[in-house]
């Protein structure tokens, strides 16, 4: 199962499902598991998404690399971009046992991915913005 | 040496038909795009044919390789057969929804898709309408849907908000065990509904009198 693919992607909306689809299809074809390719599929739209669409304020052709890493039974997605400095763990959890009334629409995204991963790291050098999220391929879903 | 290597396999179908398997291995960038396409132009041109394009081994695409594999779909189904690799189209719709109306008022929209970036501005519009009748009650049939992202989340939400700001209310029935978990981690548990479509719809309809 182990083993890596690199994407890179310009900073466009419309570049992001294929790249999800292209990266679920590789870790399918790796063997992993169904929860894990979802995982997977979830955290490159979140971050992507969420990088497009505020992490730049100029109309130049950017690119964001999205790697996906298969070792030791487990998955790394790390997500790279020259984007304005952003650390999504910056972000304050959201209240989701507020009243329906009261819940703010958005910021989810993190949250999601916090409460899904085992571990996510960021990091900021030479000017871009790293993120790495880890999940371990659980024992009883692999093939 | 290029950096993609292209392997083309050719066997018989027992229906009768062709199918061609390509692995790729390597990096899939612009040159590798061009050695692709010229690889495989004997193929498109032959018999309509099943082609199965192998990305196990690939190291790395870039954006003119994600590209490409849209344009391979195309192509194979412009000289009639089929190309095997998950929706990487353009033209994928995203998702979509039915919706009807049982007895008592209560609509049932059954989703086809995931409500990820594409699937959820497929939607978004129209459910959303739906929530701003006249107390409206509607029911989401997730059990079509593999995954939400955090803008499938926010569309759930402002849908359970709109509606229950017309005097209705919105239930979410039959999520897969992910999309449940992401429910749960959202804070949305309590409006997953319990129970089978008729019976959650007859209790959701307003009583007369």
């Amino acid at each position: 199962m182990d083993g890596a693919l690199s994407l890179r992607i310009k900073n466009l909306l419309e570049e992001i499902p294929p790249a999800t689809e292209l990266a679920a299809q590789w870790l399918v074809s790796r063997g992993v598991p169904q929860e894990e390719t979802l995982f997977a599929r979830l955290a490159i739209d979140e971050i992507v998404s969420n990088c497009v669409k505020y992490g730049y304020d100029d109309s130049s052709e950017h690119h964001i690399e999205i790697e996906l890493a298969l070792a030791d039974g487990r998955l790394m997605i790390a997500i790279t971009d020259d984007g304005h400095f952003f650390n999504p763990l910056d972000h304050p959890e959201p209240d989701t046992s507020l009243p329906i009334e009261e819940r703010p629409i958005g910021g989810l995204g993190i949250h999601l991915l916090r409460k899904m991963a085992d571990h996510i790291e960021y990091e900021r050098t030479f000017k871009r913005n790293r993120l790495r999220i880890h999940k371990t391929i659980t024992a009883s879903s692999s093939p | 040496m290029n950096p993609l290597s292209i392997s083309i396999r050719k066997k018989n179908t027992p229906a009768g038909t062709i199918e061609t398997t390509v692995l790729l291995s390597g990096i899939l960038d612009h040159g590798g795009t061009i050695h692709l396409i010229e690889e495989l132009q004997p193929v498109f041109q032959s018999e309509p044919a099943h082609l199965v394009l192998d990305i196990t081994a690939l190291r790395h695409v870039n954006a003119d390789g994600i590209r490409v594999f849209s344009k391979i779909v195309a192509l194979q189904e412009q000289h009639g057969g089929e190309c095997h690799l998950i929706n990487l189209s353009s033209r994928a719709e995203g998702a979509r929804f039915e919706a009807r109306e049982l007895e008592g008022g209560v609509k049932i929209l059954q989703l086809a898709g995931n409500l990820d970036l594409r699937g959820t501005q497929a939607v978004e519009q129209n459910v959303l309408k739906l929530c701003e009748g006249y107390r409206p009650q509607l029911l989401l049939d997730l059990s079509a849907t593999d995954m939400v992202v955090s803008l499938g989340i926010r569309l759930l939400l402002q849908a359970i908000k709109t509606a229950s700001a017309h005097g209705g209310r919105v239930l979410l029935l039959n999520p897969s065990p992910a999309v449940s978990t992401a429910l749960e981690f959202s804070g949305l548990a309590q409006f997953i509904a319990r129970g089978k479509e008729s019976e959650v719809a007859s209790g959701m309809a307003p009583k007369a009198g």
